[in-house]
């Protein structure tokens, strides 16, 4: 069995965060407290709503437990925004997201497609995604929507996007 | 040949067409103009954006001209914004939005796992080219689409209609 739907989000998953990891090399830790627009979120805040989203990948895929239980409540979706001084160090969260980015590639590498038709390991708690491969799409996304977000940053923080990056 | 990329991929465009629908439906016309920051893009860009992005889908995969060659200027990527009013208006973009969304969905029905690991259809130099093959066009035209998806859900926010 050579399982070519997990083999093509594996391969999605490398491409979705290297195109979000560029913006995030380009933008410096001043440029990430910048919000988005007047109001609205941070780039501190999308980083660590970035974060807790790969961190509860795991949960979704029946592979383990939250490495970072507290950022769901400080970033989950509908936290309330606060100051970016309430949120960890811009250099802690560039590493949490690196050590969970190693940690989700190792759960695509180990995919297989008769897996992926399984129902979701949080059916219970949340059934809008019904299998794993609704949640490896959704999650992927997801994070695509955010790094244009974190695009507007660049833009607005003046910053040349270029492949040297 | 039950082509279970192919599938995938098609599934996988479904969602997030309507994902960018979710953030192009709650906008009205006076809306879309607005910028995500002074002297930024603004939504009619943005969409006319999408639009071009995924006409030439169908150039790059070998399945047909494009609908809108007009737009491939004003809305390419190096295009420089000009105010929201010197754009075509906003019910005719989301028109042709529909339109290029059923051109691209007619090609995902017809496609083949053997036909993705094939080089695309502008390519002029395999090695040097950075998608190659027109199983990369599709992931990467549809993550970039998410992208913009993204930063239309700024003007949601503004306009006061969604959560964050």
């Amino acid at each position: 069995m050579d399982n070519p739907v997990s083999k093509i989000l594996a391969k999605q998953y490398v491409e979705s965060v290297g195109w979000t990891d560029w913006i995030l090399r380009t933008l410096s830790d001043a440029d990430l407290k910048l919000e988005i627009a007047p109001g609205k979120n941070h780039g501190v805040w999308i980083l660590g709503h970035l974060i807790a989203c790969e961190d509860d990948f795991t949960l979704f895929m029946g592979k383990g437990e939250l490495s970072l239980p507290k950022y769901q409540e400080l970033f989950g979706e509908g936290s309330k925004l606060l100051p970016v001084e309430n949120y960890p160090p811009v250099s802690d969260l560039r590493e949490k997201w690196n050590d969970l980015i190693r940690r989700n590639k190792k759960v695509y590498d180990n995919l297989n497609d008769i897996e992926l038709i399984e129902t979701q390991a949080q059916i219970e708690k949340n059934d809008f995604w019904k299998t794993k491969e609704d949640i490896a799409v959704h999650w992927q996304h997801h994070l695509m929507y955010h790094a244009g977000q974190l695009g507007i940053l660049t833009s607005k923080a003046g910053k040349i996007m270029t492949p040297q990056n | 040949m039950d082509n279970p990329v192919s599938k995938y991929l098609s599934a996988q465009y479904d969602s997030m067409v309507n994902w960018v629908n979710g953030n192009i439906d709650p906008l009205t016309d006076e809306e879309l103009q607005m910028e995500l920051s002074p002297g930024k893009n603004h939504g009619i860009w943005i969409l006319g954006h999408l639009i071009v992005s995924d006409d030439d889908f169908s150039l790059y995969m070998g399945k047909g001209d494009l609908l809108f060659p007009e737009y491939y200027e004003i809305f390419g990527a190096k295009s420089k914004i000009q105010p929201a009013e010197s754009y075509a208006p906003a019910t005719l973009l989301r028109k042709q939005w529909k339109e290029v969304v059923e051109k691209s969905k007619k090609i995902y029905a017809e496609l083949t796992d053997e036909e993705l690991k094939q080089p695309h259809a502008k390519i002029e130099d395999f090695e040097n080219d950075f998608f190659k093959t027109k199983e990369n066009i599709a992931k990467f035209w549809q993550l970039h689409q998410m992208y913009h998806a993204g930063q239309l859900s700024v003007l949601v926010s503004r306009a006061g209609k969604s959560a964050y």
